[in-house]
């Protein structure tokens, strides 16, 4: 890593000519993100300025030209210019920099000044970000809590004044710095290589960054005085840019300063993209199309300021014909890829969308019945109605219970425990949502639950959410997508939340009192152990406050991003927290939702991670995610509405299948992404084939596995299936991956030969129907399709050639159950 | 740099993600792919002709051990410097290992100690030892398995790169979780994965007790199996129309593939020590060098020694596991021993209390597996490394001995593998603390292994005989340790 960051520094071997087959150049400009009037101010050595030379070719297409274009300045003797279109001062006076190619050119004016008599170098702001590129402040170097090899700093440079401490004040008399040779500074010497370091070598000795390093030393290490300007926040530019395939784009990052000044931080941002296969970025801020096309985000941190570059590599196919749009959701979808050139696949059939949807509303297979009414039914509203009938089952309920219950966090220590909590508070979700209880007041009930749970069973999520950090940190992230925990301990990195909103968030949680006691041992003698107390949820009244670890002060309670709050010592202040939350007008609580449904049913969140809605990790298609949140706004909340409107869209409805252009797509919902089956939900659609149903200690036969009220049953098929643990309030506990033991299982386990064997083969040997009839109703069961005349006639073939037909039944269902249209949802 | 976007998002801090919960269970195997499945490289089937048929056996010692007390004793060095569990002579002139270990000093001769080699790392960071600090972060395992093309022996069906633990011999033991880094997840995370090699190449943890190992024994007769393969590669319709899209079901279509690999070659068996002659069991059983339970949740020295609380007793049976798996086609089995950390702080003992059964076991199983190899003739076909994450630093403090992290010098043990064995190699400083010959790295015990399993010239003659990145290391990357091919 630091051998690519000093290769890409230092000798940029990137070439990025004009693309072959461009037309002519039309104009030719020079960018720098901060030229006024034509002209650019660098003051002292220990400035510099990153430059773009960007070309417009005569069809309107723009072209980074930087490291074809030959730059000279005039004078010569005022600045140095470094490959890849880096400026440094080398002396007073003033320079005329001009970029040409094909015949055209560019200039600007350049000032240099104070030389001679530098300006003190700035350790907030020119220091700790070169420390932070580099990676010396890093988590898992010197800014580790305690530091490396007797070496600490502040975790990225987030705490510039320890920083200070550490390497000015408490280095005082060591070699870390040493004034009267400041090249031999340890600190310059490690960092370099030049001394053995266990993190390599970093920094060139030649590099900029190096000189200012150097400087700072030389200088005296200067700190902050109280009147230093700060940054106050970062622009990068160009804000947004469609990219060819192959092409480049070098990004640049100024600083705006408290005292109106601007700094170029090009070479100490730190840039990281969303989705390398559509385009990768380097240290130097370059941006590299790659060889897919789509959308990404490009983020660009400089200490605790964050923006963002979007970038756009269109397919640019022609989109002969889009279906019919059904909702907004098709309209701002078929937006997009009408953007990018990104055709959609067909329309999936009547039975593909069938399975489909009910696997996806009702956690099942969709039964013989349904699969034969649906497939006969020539009604034009029947996927409109099948959804209605899916959503009043009473799967839907359970399967979103489930859902919900996981990273509700309603699970029990120990399977030996007591069931009646989470059984109470899993029937209390079922309830509401097959009730169609709106999101906002089940927010409210679970965040505002007090008392008995027995009368309240919201409750019970305060057993496993106890401590404040814990409310925090699980509110935040089920209700408002966003992941707090960072900021517990120092500055989000790649968020603007500091720890005084997590602290803010977090006084909203201190007069809460559970009462949970462990359950009371019996006496010597007695026949029974005496009651165990119950849970108990109470609001202790008195001022709502946290204290910030940091500044040692109280802060109020605080919405994200909102006002503080006046909270009168006996209301309780949770039910503030919630008024808050869910004002039509809270930019994070309807989106959370909209995100996490559709990424239920469309396999991949607009934002992804789910619930991890940052700043840095914006949408794939805004607008669509700001038009779901509208539409659960206008609706009052309503989930089933929700889902009527996203599996009803003509989205949901395309087929798996890709065309010749968009098998690459994973992003712009151009068709529907095939993904396995949840645990659960494979669990039961295997019994269902083989008509057997897996036992679970303790419940009643016939218990499906979405059925089951907590995931403490333990089952070996749900576990290496990736069932959640229900720990943590994040839908990632919840792996979809595939591994060597589910196949093993599959196709090896006893308990599955059993269950083929015992169930359906049975019942199909005694059955009189023909092998093709037979056949048939194996295919709607299992694929909710009719079989294929191809299909039917090898499988008859291998009935009729096998002795044993029970066993060659047995294997037929083996086949079913092993492939991917079985268990995938596609 | 830590990422923002992907998976590590969802890991915190103090938090550890799912995929690392199914690990933990034995559960997520990883990625065995069959060579078959990969024969469309190139490298899959011409990666053999310079592939010298040779098993790696990593030992790691995992928590720190001391440089001091195992092969570097320093007998002329004041009391807390100086080896405290005495000094023992060994059959190679003028050259003492650390007192707990006579059996190996014994068989010396047989021995390469590597005084002068350093992790560089002084934090309970794994990566670099296993890695030799690759670009891949891809453990030399995972590097092997990517090397031979897939990640099971084609001709076995047993997995190329597995990791030991001690719930591989007692799949029932319920260990504690031990603080600080140390914990199973924190630990199976850093051996498991194979870095940017991708999952299809992550080490096998043979751990997860009953339901997996039935499940890999075949459950009927081979004809049949064969018919219900037969049939289902005729049924699977779906899996050809999404083909063309290979992010869909491709890593799912690869698992099943190498599911019936591994079920048609009868792997279990090799990982039951319990069908081997109980005679040799014997021999390689350490139980009696302590209670493990006395460590363990519950017992008396849990409390104040919680640390310690993944030590088991079963590290000769690990090894007996280990040669058996390598017999099997096995070729890279790492065998973590935990708990070598010997703060005398709160939570760990200090070296003397540590070493005195720590010590004696780690002899006694690296000689046992020493013999039997050379019994059954395999002592060039196997290469034994015992090392650990990084050495201690020099002198004990305290009534009970403390003492801390130290990357510069790390315990090397290296013996077999055809490579030049009786002598010591490096020489370290008065107090044992740095390398005053030429030190050795992890990127050079990397360059080792690969040196071994591969033929060094035919690869620098033709490169495209091994995966470009893994040629790319023996050819350019740093030198192995010379005095072991000289």
């Amino acid at each position: 890593m630091s051998r690519s960051i000093l290769a890409a520094l230092m000798s940029f071997v990137a070439v990025a000519p004009t693309l072959a087959g461009d037309p002519a150049l039309r104009s030719l400009r020079i960018d720098t993100g901060r030229t006024k009037d034509g002209s650019l101010q660098l003051v002292g050595p220990n400035s510099w300025q990153q430059i773009v030379v960007m070309g417009e070719t005569t069809d309107g297409k723009l072209r980074d030209l930087t490291r074809t274009a030959k730059l000279s300045a005039s004078p010569e003797n005022i600045v140095d210019i470094k490959s890849g279109g880096w400026i440094i001062p080398r002396g007073d006076g003033q320079t005329t920099l001009t970029a040409t190619i094909a015949g055209k050119t560019a200039s600007i004016k350049i000032h240099v000044a104070q030389m001679a008599a530098p300006p003190a170098v700035s350790f907030s702001n020119q220091v700790v970000p070169t420390l932070t590129k580099f990676g010396c402040n890093g988590g898992g170097c010197h800014g580790k809590s305690g530091g490396q090899k007797h070496f600490a700093l502040s975790l990225f440079g987030f705490e510039p004044g320890e920083d200070f401490e550490y390497l000015v004040k408490e280095a005082r008399g060591g070699r870390r710095i040493l004034y009267s040779a400041p090249d031999s500074s340890l600190l310059l010497l490690k960092a370099t290589g030049a001394m053995a370091h266990s993190g390599g070598a970093r920094i060139d000795a030649n590099s900029p960054h190096y000189r200012l390093l150097r400087g700072w030393i030389a200088q005296g290490t200067p700190g902050d005085s109280t009147k230093a300007p700060t940054v106050t926040r970062i622009e990068a530019s160009p804000r947004s840019r469609t990219l060819d395939f192959a092409e480049e784009q070098q990004l640049l990052v100024v600083a705006h300063l408290s005292d109106g000044s601007t700094m170029d931080v090009t070479g100490l941002a730190q840039f990281e993209v969303n989705d390398r296969d559509v385009c990768e970025v380097a240290t130097t801020g370059i941006v590299s199309a790659g060889r897919r096309a789509g959308a990404a985000a490009v983020m660009v941190r400089c200490q605790t300021h964050v923006d963002v570059v979007e970038i756009v590599v269109p397919l640019g196919k022609t989109i002969a014909k889009l279906p019919a749009a059904t909702n907004f959701v098709d309209d701002l979808v078929f937006k997009k890829l009408k953007q990018l050139g990104l055709p959609p696949s067909e329309l999936a059939d009547d039975a593909t969308y069938l399975r489909r949807v009910t696997i996806d509303i009702a956690g099942r297979l969709p039964t013989l019945e349904e699969t034969k009414t649906f497939l006969a039914d020539k009604d034009a509203h029947r996927h409109e109605k099948l959804v209605d009938r899916l959503l009043a089952s009473p799967e839907y309920a359970y399967y979103f219970a489930g859902k919900w219950g996981a990273v509700l966090r309603n699970r029990r220590k120990d399977p030996k425990d007591e069931t009646a909590p989470t059984f109470a508070f899993h029937k209390w979700i079922k309830t509401s949502l097959e009730m169609n209880k709106p999101f906002d007041h089940f927010a409210r009930e679970i965040l505002t639950a007090t008392g008995k749970y027995t009368d309240t069973p919201p409750a019970v999520w305060y057993r496993e959410v106890r401590e404040v950090s814990a409310l925090v940190e699980d509110s935040a992230q089920l209700f408002l997508g966003q992941r707090m925990v960072c900021a517990r301990c120092h500055h989000h990195p790649y968020e603007k939340w500091s720890q005084e909103d997590y602290y803010g968030l977090a006084a909203f949680f201190t007069r809460l009192e559970v009462k949970d006691p462990p359950p009371p041992k019996k006496a010597k003698g007695a026949k029974d152990a005496p009651a165990k107390q119950m849970l108990e949820v109470l609001h202790k009244p008195g001022q709502a406050q946290a204290q910030n670890p940091r500044t040692r002060l109280n802060v109020a309670p605080t919405g994200l991003g909102g006002a503080v709050l006046k909270i009168a010592a006996e209301d309780d202040p949770r039910v503030k927290f919630v008024d808050w939350m869910t004002r039509p007008d809270n930019p994070y609580f309807a989106r959370t939702l909209a995100n996490r449904y559709w990424k239920h049913f469309l396999g991949r969140g607009l934002v992804e991670p789910e619930d991890d809605m940052r700043i840095t990790n914006p949408p794939t298609n805004p607008e669509l995610l700001d038009a779901l949140a509208k539409h659960i706004v206008d609706t009052k909340f309503d989930l089933k509405q929700l889902i009527r409107t996203i599996c009803t869209s003509t989205t949901y409805r395309l087929s798996a299948i890709p065309n010749a252009h968009n098998e690459d797509d994973r992003q712009n919902y151009s068709r529907f992404l095939p993904r396995r089956l949840f645990a659960e939900v494979l669990l039961d659609s295997v019994d269902d084939v083989t008509g057997s149903r897996t036992a679970f200690k303790g419940l009643p036969a016939g218990t499906r596995a979405i059925q089951l009220p907590d995931n403490q049953f333990d089952n070996y098929f749900l576990n290496v299936f990736g069932r959640p643990d229900s720990s943590s309030a994040c839908e990632c506990e919840r792996s979809n991956d595939s591994s060597l033991v589910q196949w093993l299982h599959l196709l090896n386990s006893p308990d599955l030969q059993a269950k083929i064997s015992k169930g359906r083969a049975a019942q199909l040997v005694k059955d009189k129907r023909s092998h093709q009839e037979k056949l048939n109703e194996l295919y709607l069961l299992a694929y909710s399709r009719p079989i294929r005349a191809e299909e039917s006639q090898k499988l008859q073939a291998y009935l009729e050639r096998s002795a044993n037909v029970q066993r060659a039944y047995e294997d037929v269902i083996w086949s079913l159950l092993n492939t991917k249209e079985f268990s995938f949802n596609h | 740099m830590i990422s923002i976007f992907g998976n590590e998002s969802t890991k915190t801090c103090s938090g550890i993600n799912r995929r690392e919960f199914l690990r933990v269970g034995g559960l997520a195997l990883g990625g065995l792919s069959a060579a078959s499945m990969l024969a469309g490289q190139a490298s899959a089937s011409t990666g053999s002709s310079a592939f010298k048929d040779k098993s790696v056996v990593l030992l790691f010692l995992q928590g720190g051990p001391p440089q001091i007390e195992t092969f570097d004793p320093k007998p002329n060095q004041p009391a807390n410097n100086r080896s405290c569990t005495g000094f023992v002579q060994t059959r190679l002139p003028g050259v003492q290992f650390g007192g707990t270990f006579p059996r190996l000093a014994q068989m010396a001769d047989r021995l390469a100690i590597v005084r002068s080699f350093g992790s560089g790392d002084a934090s309970h960071n794994q990566v670099p030892v296993l890695t030799g600090n690759n670009r891949m972060r891809a453990p030399m395992g995972a590097l092997m398995a990517r090397a031979l093309g897939g990640n099971v022996n084609p001709r076995t069906g047993v997995p190329t790169n597995i990791v030991v633990i001690p719930e591989a011999i007692r799949p029932e033991l319920q260990l504690g979780q031990p603080t600080g880094g140390f914990t199973i997840q924190d630990v199976l995370g850093q051996y498991i994965p194979a870095g940017s090699l991708g999952s299809n190449f992550e080490a096998f943890l043979p751990a997860g007790g009953g339901t997996l190992m039935r499940n890999l024994q075949l459950r009927m007769d081979r004809n049949r199996f064969e018919d219900r393969r037969q049939l289902l590669s005729q049924v699977d319709g779906l899996r050809r129309r999404l083909d063309s899209a290979p992010g869909d079901l491709g890593s799912l279509d690869a698992f099943q593939r190498q599911a019936h690999e591994v079920l048609l070659q009868s792997v279990a068996s090799a990982f039951d020590i319990s069908r081997e002659d109980p005679r040799v069991i014997e021999r390689y059983d350490t139980s009696r060098y302590f209670v493990m339970e006395d460590y363990h949740r519950g017992g008396p020295n849990f409390n104040n020694l919680v640390n310690q609380s993944r030590a088991t007793n079963l590290l000769g049976k690990q090894m007996l596991l280990a040669r058996r798996l390598c017999e099997a086609g096995a070729g890279f089995v790492t065998v973590i021993d935990s708990c070598w950390d010997f703060h005398a702080d709160g939570n760990n003992p200090g070296v003397p209390a540590g070493m005195s059964f720590l010590g004696p076991q780690a002899d006694h199983a690296i000689a046992a597996f020493l013999e039997d190899v050379q019994q059954r003739g395999l002592s060039d076909k196997i290469l034994l490394i015992v090392t650990g994450e990084m050495g201690r630093t020099t002198n004990k403090g305290g009534n009970r001995g403390g003492t801390d992290h130290w990357g510069d010098l790390t315990p090397l043990l290296i013996a077999g593998g055809g490579l030049r064995m009786g002598q010591v190699i490096g020489e370290s400083d008065r107090p044992g603390g740095r390398a005053i010959s030429r030190p050795y790295w992890p990127v050079n015990l990397l360059t080792t292994v690969l040196h071994t399993l591969f033929d060094a010239s035919e690869v620098r003659i033709n490169p495209a005989l091994l995966p470009a990145e893994i040629a790319t290391l023996m050819n350019n990357g740093a030198p192995p340790i010379t005095e072991l091919f000289s």
